[in-house]
């Protein structure tokens, strides 16, 4: 195997595209866990979930895909809250196990429901995707070419991350969403409704996953079923980060795109998913808390 | 506990009644999916006990299958001897995950597991082990029923219902031992567990290794007497989520949890099927996430008390005392 | 716990102890409803026997009748005795649904259309008798695939089967199927073991469908002859494989490499190596395979996974290469539009397509997919193909042993010796091996952008029988070295 300069900038280059969509993902489940302490494992199917809303809504509309996601968004996050109220709150406070038997059930309801949907719309359940005006272009970088969707994609993601960072530090409502997720029972004292807290948070990790999704769908056909394993793997994301921690999230994110990248091309890709947890397991041996998790 | 055992004999003589009444082979089959389903989860459940969460009981389930699997067909023992030398090796390698996860606690331990699943799947379809594993032809295992047995079907169910009633009284020992309460002392407060003289990590591996063990047995069971055709296919997600659904389903930590929740969820797994196409699995999915939303002490909670159930329909709560 | 205020029963889990109790029912309806069908249609005796006679012609005037009764009722149908049940295996849930529906689709076509003509003749009635579909979903999982066998056989007791998907899946379920002795016409599972393996009586299955390493092999085949003179024709081919970590992607490869070894093809496999199912990101891998430098890279994947493979290794990599052939699971018209501009010149390894067909059952085909496109609003997949073929095949058995007694049937099926239906078999006749097995006439096609209808569409380009075209090699293509 050739192994020059070109090919490992190649190697990074993608490993670090590959991260920043798990990123994506992760964040919006760190935002769940910090404030409710609920990891929701239906993650995957509330993004394919977005990933079909922006589906119709662009074969509806006809008009470039990345100008519907907004309101694919907002859609994804009202059905979010949806699924706070209606299923994780009722059974919050019980066992953690309790969760991820309810998103499991979530699973089951989601992936059916999409695919009741779709072979409705569609009449057939084969993988779609979202064909984005730009798919043919792309911007030259030395010895990688950046696809023009992936320095929306990027560029985007980056905007997001940051604007929800500002969100989390410099609002009043980004203190009280902090202040419940450090301390519940004492933000609830200081008349934080931390309910309303638990729905939006929710609410902002659908609509995080709903982006994650239309992402998903303009980089590669989806079907009903295709969530599950990046979620699973976004989880493995905030675990490697430390639960909560957001730039830890980031970082393991990166971290993960990497080591699958270099798996891959050094191993082959039956090793892909293997070495990241092999890698996950290693990290977590050596800091059972995670990379940025607090001791205790 | 009287109660409890009483039940336990009235439900054992109608389930090794089921093949006198009717030989009806579906049923046979349904129930016994759901006795392999019950070994696995009683598994599951043990080292959910001291306060382990597993993620990817799927990895211990399959390599029990392999192990089994593999030595019945290469040394020609009986797969009734295999079937409970093989799992031992289950146990072993549990051990090591066990020794590697014994810091680790909920999610990250729920994680580590998970990816031991996603591993293992990746080295037994390994080029380099396919002199063993076949890679993905897989391995066809030889039947843990000889075939001068007939009826064959009814042969199966009575020897995985046996199975069932050893691994459940098995755990019913455990539970009701210095090590069950070992378990539930580290579960409910490791600190506290250490305190008072638990050696935890002694236990909590001791925990990982009986509870693989368990699935690795399930999972030989699965393949020497119902599937029989052996590919890596079992290491899938899904397999590893089948104890959880089941164990929390029918009372997790419980002693009857898992033996409830796995014959009466496969059951209705089964009903819903009987609604064709997705709708039967939505309404799977809700009934699930209300079994879970309204009890989440699991069915168990339930049954526990039926009693009530008469009065409170009658309109008079009357809270009654109840023996567990 | 005495004095606990929980015990008491809330009035929400009352609400669902009765939902309990009706799924219970359910479970219990579920398990009687197939029998109950069953005896109650065996109730009616035929007299009509008698006053048909046998022979020929009689049976047309059966048609006739028939007829009437059958588009004003569909269902009843006093002459026959009982119906005939045909079982379909698929998945209708899970992953595996999208193809599954096809199968399910294809099936209930063909059902229909022989039901139309008044059923299947059967000797030992005297009369046509009607088919009765029965249709169980695998769930895409291996405890589905069981109980879904189970109930075909063994809950609707169902005469023969048909369908059946995933090499993983179905030979979990064989041993219920030959234990019930059902005759089973297997047709979504390209692994050979289906109807080699030696611990249960294989007798009662035959495999419709091309396996594995036959499609491996005409891949060489493709490159070496099709390929090969265009790129490279003073040295040998460079070819790159990506397979899928599966049985059905180790069984191409390993039939690539075995008939390169055989026939000592001018190929070298530069670069081997395998994914996992449903992988999205092909990145790294791609630039792998790019690094050794191949003529062409070979994807063997499903749909989904073959269009990022060819999209990620055009326009994210700019990997110019030839890519394919690929895998005939591909085939459907959600391929040929998703799959875009950049899937121009990329190849196809086939026996089926939504826009292509082999000339010699290409009247039939199109007549097919413009019923099944009227019924269904969707074109047919290569899959459903095979089990429409399957159905009929199944009633061809029925009326040669003349008698629903299975075993017979079975031995019917082995014997069998017809024309070819809607996939091209070698010969044009369908006639199983001993082992059981009919295989496909596969050959090759290319894809060629259609600037009219903005959509690829294939050429035939192998074998040179029926080559409509020579391959053609993108314009900024990069040879290998």
């Amino acid at each position: 195997m050739v192994l020059d300069a070109a090919t490992i900038t190649r190697i990074i280059f993608w490993g670090l595209v590959a991260g920043s969509i798990y990123t994506l993902l992760a964040t919006g489940l760190n935002i769940i866990f910090g404030v409710m302490k609920v990891v929701n494992f239906a993650h995957g199917e509330v993004m394919i979930l977005g990933s079909y809303v922006t589906f119709y809504l662009w074969s509806m509309a006809q008009l470039n895909p990345y100008l519907v996601i907004p309101v694919a968004m907002l859609v994804v996050a009202g059905l979010g809250m949806l699924i706070e109220r209606l299923s994780f709150r009722p059974i919050k406070g019980t066992s953690k196990i309790n969760e991820i038997f309810l998103s499991l059930a979530l699973i089951l309801i989601l992936q059916n429901a999409m695919a009741v949907v779709a072979v409705a719309n569609l009449r057939e359940l084969k993988p779609v995707l979202i064909s984005s005006p730009f798919r043919l272009e792309s911007i030259p970088l030395g010895p990688v070419n950046l696809p023009n969707d992936f320095a929306v994609i990027l560029s985007v993601t980056a905007l997001v991350l940051v604007g929800l960072f500002l969100v989390l530090r410099r609002t009043g409502f980004g203190r009280r969403l902090r202040a419940v997720s450090q301390n519940r029972t004492a933000a609830a004292l200081m008349g934080v409704d931390v309910e309303r807290m638990d729905m939006i948070s929710f609410g902002i990790g659908s609509a995080l996953a709903a982006l994650a999704g239309a992402f998903l769908a303009i980089l590669a056909p989806f079907d009903p079923y295709s969530g599950t394993f990046p979620a699973i793997k976004a989880f493995a994301v905030i675990i490697l980060g430390g639960l909560g921690s957001i730039p830890g999230a980031v970082m393991a994110g990166f971290i993960l795109g990497l080591s699958e990248s270099a798996a891959a091309f050094l191993l082959g890709g039956v090793w892909k998913d293997a070495i990241a947890f092999a890698f996950l397991t290693a990290i977590l041996v050596v800091r059972p808390e995670g990379i940025f998790g607090e001791r205790g | 506990m009287k109660k409890g055992f009483v039940a336990g004999i009235i439900l054992l003589v109608i389930a090794s009644a089921v093949p006198m009444i009717t030989q009806e082979p579906y049923i046979l089959q349904t129930l016994s999916i759901a006795y392999v389903f019950a070994i696995y989860s009683i598994g599951w459940n043990i080292l959910a006990l001291s306060g382990q969460v597993s993620l990817g009981h799927a990895a211990f389930f399959g390599i029990g299958a392999y192990s089994s699997v593999i030595l019945a067909r290469a040394y020609g023992l009986p797969p009734a001897i295999t079937v409970v030398v093989g799992p031992l090796f289950t146990a072993l390698v549990g051990l090591g995950i066990g020794l590697l996860c014994v810091r680790l606690k909920e999610w990250f331990l729920a994680m580590v597991t998970f990816g031991f699943a996603v591993i293992m799947q990746a080295i037994v379809v390994d080029d380099q082990l396919r002199w063993l594993t076949n890679g993905w032809d897989g391995l066809l295992a030889p039947h843990l029923i000889p075939p001068e047995f007939e009826p064959l079907r009814v042969w199966n169910y009575y020897a995985l219902l046996a199975a069932t009633v050893i691994t459940y009284v098995a755990s019913y020992f455990i539970f009701n031992s210095r090590l069950g309460l070992a378990f539930k002392t580290i579960r409910d407060n490791e600190l506290v567990a250490r305190v008072c003289g638990v050696k935890t990590m002694r236990y909590k591996l001791l925990s990982f290794v009986i509870s693989t063990y368990i699935a690795g047995v399930a999972g030989a069971l699965q393949y020497h007497v119902l599937f029989r055709f052996l590919s890596p296919e079992v290491f899938h997600l899904q397999t590893s989520f089948w104890p959880l659904i089941f164990t929390v389903g029918g009372g997790l930590g419980t002693l009857e949890g898992p033996l409830i929740g796995s014959i009466i969820l496969w059951i209705a797994w089964e009903a819903f099927r009987a609604i064709a196409g997705f709708y039967g699995l939505i309404g799977l999915g809700i009934f699930l996430a209300l079994v879970i939303i309204l009890m989440p002490g699991g069915i168990r909670s339930l049954i526990a008390r039926a009693p009530s159930l008469i009065y409170g329909l009658g309109g008079r709560r009357k809270i009654i005392s109840q023996g567990m | 716990m005495i004095g606990n205020k929980k015990t008491a029963l809330t009035r929400l889990e009352a609400v669902l102890a009765v939902l309990f109790i009706v799924a219970l029912i359910a479970a219990g309806a579920g398990w009687v409803r197939p029998i109950e069908t069953g005896v109650t249609t065996v109730t009616e005796v035929s007299t009509v026997t008698k006053t048909v006679g046998e022979g020929q012609a009689a049976t047309v005037t059966v048609t006739e009748t028939q007829r009437v009764t059958v588009t004003e009722t569909v269902v009843k149908q006093p002459e026959a005795p009982r119906k005939i049940k045909i079982g379909l295996l698929t998945h209708q849930t899970g992953p595996v649904a999208p193809i599954g529906q096809d199968m399910e689709r294809a099936f209930l076509l063909a059902v229909e259309e022989i039901n139309a003509r008044g059923g299947v003749y059967v000797d030992e009635f005297g009369t046509k008798v009607l088919l009765e579909p029965v249709i169980e979903d695998q769930q895409s999982s291996r405890e589905g695939t069981v109980a879904a066998a189970e109930r075909l056989v063994n809950v609707a007791k169902v005469d023969i089967i048909v369908g059946g998907f995933g090499s993983a899946f179905i030979p979990g379920a064989q041993p219920i199927i030959a234990e019930a002795g059902t005759p089973y016409i297997i047709t979504g599972v390209s692994t050979p073991i289906v109807v080699t393996r030696t611990d249960i009586d294989t007798s009662w299955f035959v495999l419709y469908q091309a396996i594995a390493p036959e499609h491996g092999q005409s891949i060489s085949l493709i490159l070496a002859e099709a390929v090969r003179p265009v790129v490279a024709p003073d040295r040998n081919l460079k070819v790159a494989v990506l397979y899928q970590d599966s049985p059905f992607g180790e069984g191409f490869f390993a039939g690539m490499e075995q008939i390169i070894e055989e026939k000592n093809l001018p190929i070298d496999l530069v670069f081997v190596d395998k994914f996992k199912v449903r992988e999205t990101d092909f990145r790294a891998l791609l630039t792998a395979a790019a690094a050794a430098n191949p003529d062409v890279i070979v994807p063997i994947g499903f749909i989904g996974e073959t269009i990022a493979v060819i999209q990620q290794g055009v326009r994210d990599l700019g990997i110019k290469k030839l890519y394919g052939p690929v895998c005939v699971c591909v085939e459907s018209p959600t391929y040929y539009r998703d799959l875009g501009r950049e899937g121009e010149f990329s190849l196809i390894q086939t026996y089926f397509g939504p826009y292509h067909v082999h000339p010699r059952v290409a009247e039939k085909v199109a007549e097919f997919s413009k019923k099944f496109e009227e019924r269904w609003g969707v074109r047919p997949g290569s899959q459903g193909l095979s089990v429409y073929d399957a159905v009929y095949i199944a009633v061809k058995a029925i009326e040669e042993a003349g008698t629903l007694d299975k075993a017979k049937v079975a031995e019917a099926l082995r014997n069998l010796v017809m024309g070819e239906l809607l996939l091209p078999v070698p010969g044009g006749v369908i006639k199983f091996q001993p082992t059981g097995h009919q295989t496909f006439e596969l050959y090759g096609v290319q894809l060629i952008w259609d600037e009219n209808i903005q959509e690829l569409r294939p050429v035939i380009v192998w074998p040179k029988e029926i080559a409509e075209a020579e391959v053609r090699l993108p314009p900024d293509f990069q040879p290998g070295g």
